[in-house]
């Protein structure tokens, strides 16, 4: 027999007066497997996690946990650990305490109270801060310090609402790095909602990107952002550029010139949009065929320049180039463009 | 120059203004301690009035009015607290829309004079809980009513000033149930507001007059007023006296608030059995 998944939503429906914040939603996380929730403001990811963490009771629907029926369990018996988006250690308590809290909810000895949340403190790499009051500390450690104490009580599973988006940049960075090595230390399975696509990615055995209440797709990232299963998923995950034309054999005709890409799905004649990924805008020095562009902008982003080009017909789109490549360009002149059919994507117009 | 003057004449006006309040206020005070703690022979400070008073020579006794109030006070605070603390938590939580509703009520005492009060009470409880009339602590929930003007705005202030939703949440996930997260989560975060509620829910008690008066119980006002007949001196001293405590009792709460601003109650949940 299988073992039963670690988390598990089954057609839950859930709606706040009018509004339909989940429709039919199914999600299952494997044992120890970290998936996170993406999607835009108000598609119903924090609604999802508050779902499983049991502060929103479903209208329909169930949620297990390892096999376990638990929709009706109350919030302080469903044995997960939440890290929530804004600071919320308890102001009256030292680090050490905050981390203790649930041990003593579950009435631990004093001394594995003690010895439990020094462990749980030195896995974030505070354990010199355990004397420490909120007040006293940096969002990144508050936020480590919520970290442990949703992770002393050995919770069934990690919920974690936004945790990093109060944080600096390289903060959160950091932060993320090091949620993902102590989850994949202790294995625990984990739901991770955020908008950031980029956190998404770097941290996840598979992203969910969510569309009003409904779960567009679900894949490992690269999958997620090579194959979209949808225009929406697409933009959503990474940039893209949209170049409008008319579906015709093995392609489409755009007022940029022919843009070869599978369209068995598409009627002849039948209006379209090609998106293209900025690293499948492949250019080159004139006179190595393809369309020609001029250079608008070159900005450079570390590993990548991001090139502006606009193409006859007045269409714009950008072009990621890896690199010293783009040296060779400059603003106000003229490259050779083509697209690489890998990162190239087209709906319906 | 010029500037200058225009800069000082709202503040010579806003002194002016200090000045003729704080005279208006403690010129009375000052005439009752003068009248209360000198003697018109002697023209030295003396506590004889206050003695006589005290002494429970004549009216009520003086120490069985100031225990009553004082369990009154005491019982009504205790009373007020664990309805309202776990009331307004879930008002916050579970209903933020009513809100509005609820701080209207809790503003009808003020409307509703006590004489009306405790007529209503009489004519509801007189037949069936006349105990209620009878027993001088049961004036306790009486006294809560009247007190809920200050209670809600307190302990409204309290809450608003921490984000409870969060901290309940993070509780609950923790494994504390509703009672346990009031009392080791929101309670401890909001001592200040629970402080000034108790505060003022006392000073509103131990000053209160009609309601003990018209119920026949002889708290600690209805003494004042009875014994002040008797001694003209002693009921302004002893007026003073209890205006001082009250002072006392406002002064703690101003004291406690500073020294929550300059460190956090520590709470050593581990060190707990």
């Amino acid at each position: 027999m299988s073992e039963p998944a670690g988390l598990e939503l089954r057609g839950v429906r859930k709606t706040f007066g009018p509004t339909v914040a989940l429709e039919s939603f199914d999600l299952t996380l494997q044992q120890g497997e970290f998936v996170s929730l993406l999607g835009p403001s108000g598609c119903g990811k924090t609604t999802a996690l508050r779902v499983v963490a049991g502060f929103e009771p479903a209208d329909s629907g169930t949620v297990l946990v390892a096999g376990t029926d638990v929709s009706s369990v109350s919030v302080n018996k469903r044995d997960m650990g939440m890290v929530f988006q804004s600071y919320s250690l308890f102001p009256h308590l030292t680090a050490l305490d905050n981390v203790a809290f649930g041990l003593r909810m579950r009435r631990e000895s004093t001394a594995k109270r003690r010895q439990k949340a020094g462990e749980m403190l030195e896995l974030v790499g505070l354990s010199t801060q355990s004397g420490r009051y909120a007040h006293q500390m940096s969002g990144g450690q508050q936020q480590r310090v919520a970290l442990a104490r949703a992770l002393a009580i050995s919770p069934r599973v990690l919920l974690l609402d936004e945790p990093l988006s109060a944080l600096d940049a390289k903060v959160r960075v950091s932060l993320r790095d090091e949620i993902r090595r102590i989850q994949r230390d202790l294995g625990i399975t984990t739901l991770f909602v955020t908008h950031d696509q980029e956190e998404a990615m770097a941290v996840s055995d598979r992203v969910g990107v969510m569309s009003n209440g409904r779960l567009e797709q679900i894949g490992p990232p690269a999958d997620v952002y090579r194959r979209p299963s949808s225009a929406f998923v697409a933009r959503f995950v990474g940039t893209v550029n949209t170049i409008e034309g008319t579906v015709g054999s093995g392609g489409v005709d755009t007022g940029a010139g022919f843009i070869p890409v599978p369209v068995d799905a598409l009627a002849v004649g039948a209006p379209a949009k090609v998106l293209v990924r900025p690293e499948a805008v492949l250019i080159e020095p004139v006179g190595n065929g393809g369309l020609i562009a001029s250079v608008t902008s070159l900005s450079f982003r570390g590993a990548v320049t991001r090139v502006g080009l606009q193409i006859r017909g007045g269409i714009s789109v950008v072009s990621d180039v890896a690199g010293t490549t783009a040296e060779q360009f400059s603003s106000g002149g003229e490259v050779s463009l083509r697209f690489d059919s890998s990162g190239v994507f087209v709906e319906p117009g | 120059m010029a500037a200058m003057t225009t800069r000082q004449r709202p503040r010579f006006g806003l002194a002016a203004i200090v000045i003729l309040c704080g005279l208006f206020f403690f010129v009375p005070l000052y005439a009752a301690a003068k009248f209360g703690f000198y003697s018109d022979f002697k023209h030295k400070f003396t506590l004889d009035p206050l003695k006589e008073l005290t002494a429970g020579a004549k009216g009520p006794p003086f120490r069985t009015s100031v225990w009553l109030s004082v369990r009154l006070a005491a019982s009504t605070t205790v009373a007020s607290l664990v309805l309202m603390v776990p009331t307004m938590v879930w008002l916050h939580l579970k209903v933020p829309k009513l809100r509005p509703v609820a701080e209207l009520v809790s503003i009808l005492p003020y409307v509703v004079p006590a004489i009306a009060l405790v007529a209503g009470a009489s004519k509801a409880f007189r037949t069936a809980w006349p105990f209620i009339l009878v027993n001088p602590l049961g004036m306790i929930p009486l006294y809560v009513i009247v007190a809920l003007p200050f209670t809600y705005r307190s302990l409204d202030a309290g809450l608003s000033a921490i984000d409870l939703r969060t901290l309940a949440e993070a509780s609950r996930s923790l494994g504390a149930g509703w009672l346990r997260t009031i009392r080791s989560v929101v309670v401890p975060n909001m001592v200040t507001s629970i402080l000034g509620a108790s505060f003022l829910t006392m000073a509103v008690v131990l000053g209160e007059y009609t309601i003990s008066a018209l119920l026949l119980h002889t708290t600690f006002p209805v003494y004042l007023v009875q014994a002040t007949g008797d001694s003209p001196r002693g009921g302004p001293a002893l007026s003073i006296l209890s205006i001082l405590v009250t002072w006392l009792l406002l002064g703690l709460i101003s004291l406690t608030q500073r020294r929550r601003g300059s460190s956090p109650i520590a709470s050593p949940l581990v060190r707990k059995g």
